[in-house]
């Protein structure tokens, strides 16, 4: 079988156009970033669309399926499977006001966390409409919590974000999260990727 | 003084005869978990699947008996086997992937080769063992396994009971109402929810056997937002300990109760599962029909939360750690779009993510490090909740009792000491 083709997707060839386009995602996924950490979820809910959904599918390892080549998105769980999580953005907004209860005992007293993004860069859009107002954008991440005075866990993984443009700035329609582990090495995933 | 030849287990007496007290150690202690792998976890009937995760001959999918990891498939003769994912050479693990569908299993090693249900088939360099390598003897451990209403499991005891006399005839009559409510079945959703709790394995265990002293409190945010405390959501509700030391909690409906209040949970699928119910009655019969299953524990550590169509199995993983692996129950007869609303909320609400359940885990961690670090104080833990209330009532075989009872939590640790006693 013939290699894939080298082509400016995987030479990273790029104009400065698009290297512009990337920093300026990478700026926006930062300040998205430290929002979660500073634990400012009401200025975080108002970066996404209404219509937004996000999801953390599960890692598939099944036997003859190996992913050399494979776009991550096709070695994890699809519809109709079980997630970690999947739901419209809306339920995001259900989650924070129960942190905000104050009585959510397993973030209480609150954990911190510290997320390095990076990696960022916008996808070839198979799905985008030509000038179309949407990016289809790749970003890498590791989130260290820790809670407690010795508890520590670290979350690595990629991201799919589907980031839309409007008149302030970008927001997020769809967000699916790759965690590396298919076990997950947590009591609970009380947290945003 | 004679000396006897049967020592004394060193697990003897860590459960008060009424199991009101429990030792410590029970939830820290190496030799005490040493001792639980051989005395329970090899000799006991474990959950290793369900049959829906394996329909076509060849499927195979990992799992794991205790902390021993097994591999169990479907056979082309439609039967279900299952062996341990170790070679019989030098023990490598066979097969590292969570499942699959294939004929034979070759050793990563050296190549040997074995049938899904454990036959040694080829040998590389076959002539070098001199005619001294007797192919049969070399087959791969195979525990026992015998399938109930869709759940497979398996037993390293080969000449200890049936699965039926392991479950008993009064846990049968809720694990029918629980996976065969409308005689159709039940399947599971592909994908398991896998995660990792730095807590002993009973922990879960007891609380999925009927802890329903901790809802309104551990999960006070998650209801706080959905309204209903779990004392009025639940009413009326009796937790059951069955002849063989299993549990369930379920609600006991009176006559004339409409069948949309019949439902197993939530508001998922209610239109539908309201018109199956003449199914229902004709399944379980009119007086069964009224019994709604809410959770329950297959000892030693196959839970069910059917209120939210959850099935797992808590994997001991060490005295302080446990891997849950969840799935998703669904009737096999649901449509598409219920089964989707039942996926839905259970994913919500349970799981590493759920609403719910995100707050279990963080107290088994606390339970498990309090029993092992603070150990200054004589007395065991305390389990007297409702002791002695426990009744008889022909609707619901078994040991009944109020729910707001440890009834059930005593039952678990006293079975617990049963198979820790038994020779
Ligand atoms: S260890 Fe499996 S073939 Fe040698
Ligand atoms: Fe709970």
């Amino acid at each position: 079988m013939d290699g894939p083709a080298v082509t400016a997707a995987t030479t990273g060839a790029a104009t400065t156009d698009v290297v512009a386009l990337d920093l300026e995602i990478a700026r926006f996924l930062y300040r998205e970033a430290a929002l979660l950490d500073d634990r400012r979820w009401d200025d975080w809910l108002a970066l996404w669309a209404e219509d937004g959904h996000y999801s953390v599918p599960i890692r598939r390892d099944v036997e003859g399926d190996d992913s050399w080549g494979r776009p991550v998105e096709e070695c994890f769980g699809g519809p109709g499977e079980l997630h970690y999580v999947d739901e419209p953005f809306l339920v995001a907004s259900v989650r924070v006001a129960k942190l905000k209860t104050g009585k959510a005992w397993a973030e209480q007293p609150p954990s911190h966390t510290t997320r390095l993004i990076t990696n960022v860069h916008v996808l070839d859009d198979p799905d985008g409409e030509p000038d179309g107002d949407e990016v289809l954008v790749h970003s890498n991440f590791l989130v260290h919590r820790t809670r407690g005075a010795t508890h520590q866990e670290q979350f690595v993984g990629t991201r799919r974000d589907r980031l839309r443009r409007s008149d302030d700035g970008w927001r997020i329609a769809g967000r699916r999260v790759f965690l590396n582990t298919s076990v997950l090495g947590v009591a609970n995933l009380q947290l945003f990727f | 003084m004679s000396i006897s030849t049967v020592a004394e287990p060193l697990t003897a007496g860590l459960v008060a005869e009424d199991g009101s007290r429990v030792s410590r150690r029970l939830f820290f202690d190496d030799a005490v978990y040493e001792e639980e792998r051989r005395r329970i976890f090899e000799r006991t009937w474990l959950f290793v699947g369900h049959e829906s995760q394996i329909p076509d001959a060849g499927d195979f999918i990992a799992s794991s008996m205790g902390e021993e990891p097994v591999l169990v498939s479907r056979g082309i003769d439609g039967s279900v086997s299952v062996v341990v994912n170790s070679c019989t050479h030098r023990g490598t693990k066979l097969c590292d992937v969570d499942r699959g569908n294939a004929s034979t299993l070759t050793c990563p090693y050296h190549g040997w080769q074995f049938a899904l249900d454990g036959r040694l088939l080829g040998v590389p360099r076959f002539a070098a063992y001199l005619g001294e390598l007797d192919k049969s003897d070399r087959s791969l451990h195979r525990p026992r396994v015998e399938t109930f209403l869709g759940l497979i499991f398996a037993t390293f005891d080969l000449g200890g009971p049936t699965l039926r006399e392991y479950l008993g005839d009064d846990l049968i009559f809720y694990l029918e109402a629980t996976f065969d409510r409308d005689g159709t079945g039940t399947s599971v959703v592909a994908g398991i929810h896998r995660w990792h709790i730095a807590c002993n394995w009973k922990l879960p265990c007891e609380n999925q056997a009927g802890d329903l002293y901790h809802p309104d409190v551990s999960h006070v945010a998650a209801l706080s937002l959905g309204g209903d405390s779990v004392s009025a959501s639940l009413d009326p509700g009796v937790q059951v300990t069955t002849s063989e030391g299993h549990a369930m909690v379920v609600r006991t409906m009176p006559e004339g109760t409409p069948p949309a209040d019949l439902v197993p949970g939530g508001n998922a699928g209610v239109d539908w599962f309201t018109g199956r119910h003449e199914l229902v009655e004709e399944r379980l019969g009119a007086e069964r029909s009224l019994i709604v299953p809410i959770a329950g524990n297959v000892f030693p550590n196959f839970s069910m939360l059917p209120s939210v169509f959850s099935i797992r199995v808590n994997h001991p993983r060490g005295p302080m750690g446990t891997e849950v692996w969840a799935y998703c129950l669904v009737p096999s007869a649901a449509p598409p779009e219920v089964r989707e609303q039942i996926h839905g909320y259970y994913q919500v609400t349970f799981g590493p993510g759920g609403l719910v359940e995100e707050e279990d885990g963080e107290n088994w961690i606390g339970m498990t490090n309090g029993a092992s670090t603070a150990r200054t104080d004589p007395r065991p833990l305390h389990i007297g909740m409702g002791l002695g209330t426990e009744y008889t009532d022909e609707r619901v075989p078994g040991s009944v009792a109020p729910l707001f009872t440890e009834h059930n939590q005593r039952e678990f640790y006293k079975t617990w000491q049963r198979w820790m006693d038994r020779p």
